[in-house]
């Protein structure tokens, strides 16, 4: 017992990503974060992370300043690597989120889920409290 | 008081929410606050019987059975009454959920707790027999089958029977399960006779832990949207998603009745409850977003042997 609970450092997590967020890919980090949620529930959490890894460009010098898919795919890791799921924070040591996830075992990957949809909560949160209405945002 | 367990059957979406949520469905499902199963609360559901029956001449009936209409609508109304309503009506508990899967097109996919729960809502007997034992514990992600020979949901892999649910390929125990037929086949007697026969073939058996994730992952997700209709485009911000139970979950209560108090109705329990239930499969619009279609249930019973139980 650290003193405070698990949603509370998933929050804690959640705003310190999004606050950083920068102002440039604010608009298409938005609608992702706000996807994410009902992807995982339709379609199950490795082909919602799939879904944003194909945004990854080759040829991208700075995916993480400049890319919104590529900066949400590292902020739930970094988020997850903290969950008690020990397998998947071994394979996150030399693994992207979504190779780690597609290798997990059947236990590790539902709880990878249920975990992952309690941060999207926060990052959905974060988001609505964080980005201000006057910054160009698509819709949801 | 008598008490006689009923079946809600979606035939459509059903949508029974608890409002807008921060979560990450803007319009999730009520569910039970310790198990996070869905349900379908009485309320909604004697509301909408209640509904069902306003065309009725017989005021002073429906009254007794349903207790005194308020006055006034919300808080503001409840006074109390001359009598009460001699109707209770419980809430509806998943059963069973519909799950899609690669071979068989879907399972009717249940859990030992699930079971354990509708056994005490039978109180030990239903109409005309009494209730099928509690089925035995299964290993964590295995499954379990009333007959391998009979199941519409089995694949064979080396020899291995497997269903794949949703994302989940689970093995499945290489023999039959009779207690698990008996609840097809009780559950089965209380459907139309065409579709007896599809809980034997499709209801499939998952430990708790497995059907859990599947309620709160494999549950029918929808995005909805307004349109502006000045231009006839999605106006801006008005997305949203909307959680249901798919059509063809099986949903379980209790309804329990007393005499009626109506000083000029005298009704029994029995007539009470049977009032209620309707005929056999009566059609209810349940829950919200009636008019794109959700809600739309069959409210099952066994009233055949006639041997409600008593509390």
């Amino acid at each position: 017992m650290n003193g405070q609970t698990r949603e509370q450092l998933r929050a804690i997590h959640a705003y310190q990503c999004v606050r950083a967020v920068p102002p440039g890919i604010r608009a298409d980090y938005k609608p992702r974060v706000h996807g994410l949620g009902a992807s995982v529930l339709r379609d199950g959490l490795a082909a919602a992370l799939t879904f944003l890894e194909r945004e990854k460009k080759a040829d991208e010098r700075a995916p993480l300043e400049t890319n919104a898919a590529m900066r949400l795919l590292s902020d739930l890791a970094k988020s997850l690597e903290k969950a008690p799921i020990p397998e998947l924070k071994r394979r996150l040591a030399t693994m992207s989120l979504p190779d780690a996830v597609r290798e997990l075992k059947l236990e590790e990957y539902m709880l990878a889920t249920r975990e992952t949809l309690r941060l999207v909560v926060w990052f959905r949160r974060a988001v609505q409290a964080t980005f201000k209405d006057s910054e160009q945002t698509r819709a949801q | 008081m008598e008490s006689r367990a009923y079946l809600l059957q979606a035939l459509s979406p059903l949508h029974v929410g608890t409002g807008r949520s921060v979560g990450v469905i803007d319009l999730p499902l009520m569910r039970m606050r310790a198990t996070g199963i869905p349900i379908v609360p009485g309320s909604s559901l004697k509301g909408v019987l209640r509904d069902s029956r306003k065309h009725d001449s017989d005021k002073a009936r429906s009254d007794a059975i349903f207790g005194p209409r308020r006055e006034k609508p919300g808080p503001e109304g409840d006074q109390p009454g001359e009598y009460a309503g001699a109707l209770v009506v419980g809430d509806a508990r998943l059963l069973a959920l519909p799950v899609r899967g690669f071979v068989g097109t879907f399972a009717m996919v249940t859990s030992p707790l699930l079971l354990a729960l509708a056994r005490r809502d039978w109180g030990g007997r239903m109409g005309g027999g009494e209730v099928p034992g509690p089925v035995a514990p299964l290993a964590k992600y295995q499954a379990r089958v009333a007959s391998l020979k009979n199941s519409a949901c089995l694949y064979r892999h080396d020899g291995q029977p497997r269903v794949y649910l949703e994302d989940l390929d689970l093995e499945v125990e290489n023999k039959d399960d009779s207690v698990l037929a008996s609840w097809a086949e009780v559950l089965g007697r209380a459907l139309p006779s065409e579709e007896r026969d599809m809980l034997m073939r499709r209801l499939v058996l998952v430990d708790d832990e497995t059907m859990s994730f599947l309620w709160e992952t494999a549950t029918q997700v929808d995005t909805r949207v307004s349109i502006n209709p000045e231009t006839g485009t999605a106006a801006q911000g008005q997305l949203w998603t909307e959680e249901s139970l798919p059509a063809e979950t099986l949903l379980m209560g209790v309804m329990a009745a007393t005499r009626a108090w109506h000083p000029e109705r005298k009704l029994e329990a029995g007539e009470v409850l049977s009032e209620a239930l309707g005929g056999p499969g009566t059609m209810l619009q349940l829950g919200g977003k009636a008019t794109v279609g959700r809600g739309w249930c069959r409210l099952l019973s066994w009233q055949s042997g006639g041997s409600e139980g008593r509390r």
